[in-house]
């Protein structure tokens, strides 16, 4: 066994140092690889072990502060209601200050808790919370991170500032809302909202970077969630030349039922792009828009069928009667996924669909009879 | 001038080889690391909770088709259902022969007949009977019962009858985690191009804790051959579909789990029921669609397990499961030979293409070598050494490979958390090249043999 290990050992230091010169590059050039495979392999071995080992340590080193931390907090968040905020925090600053703050990880797990128990309550806690945060002067870093060249650290900067309500910096916040880097751009629109309750959406103005569909569900969220904050007329941005802000605005005035925008959503049924026009019609439609009927038959004809569905669909939702022979006709086109949903529009009219449908089903041949049939059946699945 | 001998002809060409497959795999981890740190950077300060109640949520249909289904049907509902998401339905699509199932389902979930409406957009099997519980607890469920015509075609039965924005295709033995919709889904809205299909890291479940249709713990299969499965899917699903994430490609891979655009798979024709690897063919075909009409358009891919799988622990079954898949890869890349070199079809014809006829046209290669250098061994005709060398070059890198793969595993997802497990998947990168690959290199040559004497 011995010999053996011996002669391998004393084979590859022939190879790689007496005989490789002799080599041909072919052979050199895959011997270095093989080294370099070895290598890597030991490496990924060690790097391995030592980050499992390093990562358990720190793991049971950060519980041990964090328990400390939380401890701590617990102190200062149990109070009664006649206490002064001031008085709270100035007692137990000191106490705090003589934490090694310049320490990277003390000061993170600070933070990290104070933003927690924010988070968690209102009133005069979070008020209390708020001052201890910035009476040890905590925002420093974060403020600084807001011209950080990395988008990571401002992200944190951001919610940071925003969790502990430092208005003064929205200002600064504001101009990463236009910002190229999608996460970044997010996380300051969120912020903005929640930091300028009195001008919210100043932003829309003038970003000229999409709110992308994932933003808008984020915002949709922050802004509906939101108490105390100034909700304008939306119908403004309708004439924005980014479409990513008409969209978004669509949403929010069919959330807050802004009847007075149907004027500027009419108008949109003529706009070149199609998913607003579709999206403006199926608002008309839900907001039971009597006024918009007329020009949703109007507008029919030079529409590619998607929006002609649309259209047929707002013209049941609305209901008022007006448009049934409108509908009627469009019940015998050749299309099929027309006919259907002119006959489906034709039943949401509660008064006189269900009759128009059957006398339509007298009237029909044996295919349409049975999509009326479909249609009238309130199990079917469609 | 020198002669070209044998003994130099076939240096040259294990060099070649043994270069071109480092190259190769270098660029392919440099290329999933890039992918890997970017998904993990991007999606760090984002929660999907607003997507969880968002009425914006675009609507998802779940297809399940119900075909060799070696576990409960009524325990896989059962896990589906529970997915969190907020606009979604389950169509399960049982093929003719599997009645128990249906009986099964209909006994538990309370299902009625029910008639329905849809538009035929794909020519399927015929569909003998759609079902809905009367429990409205279970108005999300839909199970449809039609004459067999194979996984596609089932497929494509569900498509025809969901009538949601997204749909996501799945084989039956998925485990899919409960927050899979929302990350699956995220990318159709976070995109500036049109995401056309989404899919996602798949694990495996064998040796895991089970009940009722979900995964209670992640386990590293006990079984040897599961495991050497489970480097290879790590070694796909990691390094390689990571790296076609990175340039926009469509990976050889492409089963178990696919989350597409509805409208737009549809136009491009859905399912191919001939096609032995369907879901590949398919997103080739819905790649060629949007070139076809100048559209933009992105593959997603989530860089962290949303699913787990079960895999053969059966040689038999593992094989002609292997065989299977090459053969379809084959056919679809014979059915759309025109793609290659195609400058219509921008990196889809210039370099997706030509990479998959390449890995295609790998085991040839090696297996010609391996030829050559018994011939040449008898012969005497070889420089021993020399090929001993190139070949444990390729040994060692192969089983760097594998330690890379477990290192991207251990410092990204961490689904195995055992430090047991992580040595075993260490230990097993040094026999899996000498063991499974041989085989996986036999399989996909015969699989080759196969096909064209058929």
């Amino acid at each position: 066994m011995e010999d053996a290990f011996f002669s391998i050992t004393s084979y590859l230091q022939n190879l790689f140092i007496s005989r490789l010169s002799t080599f041909p590059v072919f052979i050199i050039i895959p011997l270095i690889a093989l080294v370099f495979s070895v290598i890597g392999i030991l490496e990924v071995y060690i790097y391995i072990a030592v980050t499992r080992v390093t990562a358990f340590y720190k793991r049971t080193r950060e519980a041990n502060l964090k328990d400390r931390i939380i401890a701590m907090l617990a102190n200062v968040l149990v109070f009664s209601d006649i206490d002064d905020p001031q008085a709270i925090v100035a007692h137990f600053l000191p106490r705090f200050s003589r934490l090694p703050l310049y320490r990277g990880t003390i000061r993170r797990l600070l933070v990290s808790e104070l933003l927690k128990s924010h988070s968690s309550f209102n009133g005069r806690v979070a008020e209390v919370i708020q001052e201890l945060y910035l009476q040890l002067k905590l925002d420093r870093k974060a403020r600084k991170n807001l011209s950080s060249r990395r988008w990571e650290e401002q992200i944190e900067a951001i919610r940071e500032l925003t969790e502990m309500s430092v208005k003064e910096e929205s200002e600064k916040i504001l101009k990463y809302t236009n910002d190229r880097n999608p996460s970044l751009r997010l996380e300051a629109q969120v912020s903005f909202i929640r930091l300028c309750i009195e001008n919210p959406f100043r932003f829309m103005d003038f970003v000229c970077e999409p709110i992308l569909e994932w933003h808008q569900i984020v915002l949709f969220e922050v802004v509906t969630k939101t108490e105390s904050m100034a909700r304008p007329r939306f119908a403004i941005w309708l004439n924005s030349k980014n479409d990513s802000v008409v969209s978004f605005c669509l949403k929010l005035i069919e959330y807050y039922q802004q009847f007075d925008a149907v004027p500027n959503l009419i108008y949109l049924i003529n706009h070149y792009n199609p998913v607003i026009r579709g999206a403006a019609i199926d608002i008309l439609g839900r907001m039971g828009a009597e006024v918009a009927e007329s020009h949703l038959v109007r507008a029919y004809t030079d529409q590619p069928n998607e929006i002609q569905l649309k259209i047929i669909n707002a013209l049941g939702m609305i209901g008022s009667g007006k448009s049934i022979s409108f509908l009627n006709s469009q019940a015998k086109s050749e299309d099929f996924a027309i006919r259907l949903s002119a006959m489906r529009a034709i039943k949401a009219h509660r008064d006189d669909g269900p009759e128009l449908l059957n006398k339509l089903f007298n009237e029909g041949v044996s295919q349409d009879r049975e999509i009326i049939e479909l249609v009238l059946n309130e199990r079917v699945i469609v | 001038m020198e002669a070209f001998s044998f003994e130099s002809f076939l240096n040259f060409g294990i060099f070649a080889y043994v270069c071109l497959f480092i190259c190769f795999s270098v660029v392919t981890i440099v290329l999933s690391s890039i992918e890997i740190s970017r998904y993990k950077r991007k999606n760090r300060y984002e929660t999907f909770k607003p997507l969880l109640v968002s009425p914006f949520a675009p609507s998802v249909s779940v297809i399940v088709p119900v075909i060799n289904l070696r576990t409960s049907i009524v325990d896989t509902v059962r896990g589906l259902l529970a997915l969190q998401y907020n606009n979604f339905d389950i169509i399960v699509v049982i093929e003719g022969n599997s009645d128990l199932h249906l009986i099964e389902l209909t006994k538990f979930y309370q299902l009625q007949s029910a008639r329905y409406s849809s538009l035929t957009h794909i020519k399927t099997q015929k569909i003998n009977g759609c079902y809905r519980s009367a429990n409205p607890v279970f108005s999300k469920l839909t199970v449809v019962n039609k004459t067999s015509g194979g996984r596609a075609d089932a497929l494509n039965a569900g498509i025809n009858i969901s009538k949601s924005d997204l749909v996501l295709c799945m084989d039956t033995d998925c485990f899919l985690d409960q927050d899979s919709l929302l990350k699956m889904v995220k990318p159709f809205l976070e995109e500036r191009e049109q995401v056309i299909s989404a899919s996602s890291v798949v694990h495996l479940a064998n040796s895991s804790e089970k009940k009722d249709g979900h995964l209670l713990k992640l386990k590293f299969p006990k079984n040897i051959l599961a495991a050497f499965q489970a480097i290879e899917y790590l070694k796909i699903f990691v390094i390689k579909r990571m790296a076609w994430s990175n340039i926009n490609g469509i990976p050889l891979f492409s089963g178990t789990v696919n989350l597409f655009d509805r409208e737009v798979l549809i136009e491009s024709g859905a399912y191919n029921s001939e096609a032995l690897s369907p879901d590949f063919e398919l997103l080739i075909r819905m790649g060629r669609y949007m070139h076809d009409n100048a559209k933009r358009y992105k593959l997603a891919y989530i860089a962290e397990p949303v699913c787990r799988i079960g895999v053969p622990e059966n040689l038999q079954i593992l094989s002609r499961e292997r065989r299977t898949w090459n053969g379809g890869v084959l056919q679809a890349l014979r059915l759309h030979k025109n793609l290659f070199l195609n400058f219509k079809y921008g990196r889809l014809g210039l370099l997706n293409f030509p990479v998959c006829m390449l890995s295609l046209c790998t085991p040839y290669f090696i297996i010609l070598l391996l030829i050559l250098i018994v011939a040449g061994a008898f012969l005497s005709n070889i420089n021993l050494e020399f090929a001993g060398i190139l070949l444990f070059t390729g040994y060692f890198f192969s089983v760097l490979m594998s330690v890379i793969t477990v290192l991207y595993e251990e410092s990204s997802f961490r689904s195995y958390t055992s430090g047991r497990d992580i040595i075993k998947m260490l230990l097993l990168g040094f026999v899996e090249p000498v063991i499974y690959q041989p085989m996986v290199l036999y399989w996909q040559i015969t699989s080759a043999f196969a096909k064209r004497i058929k």
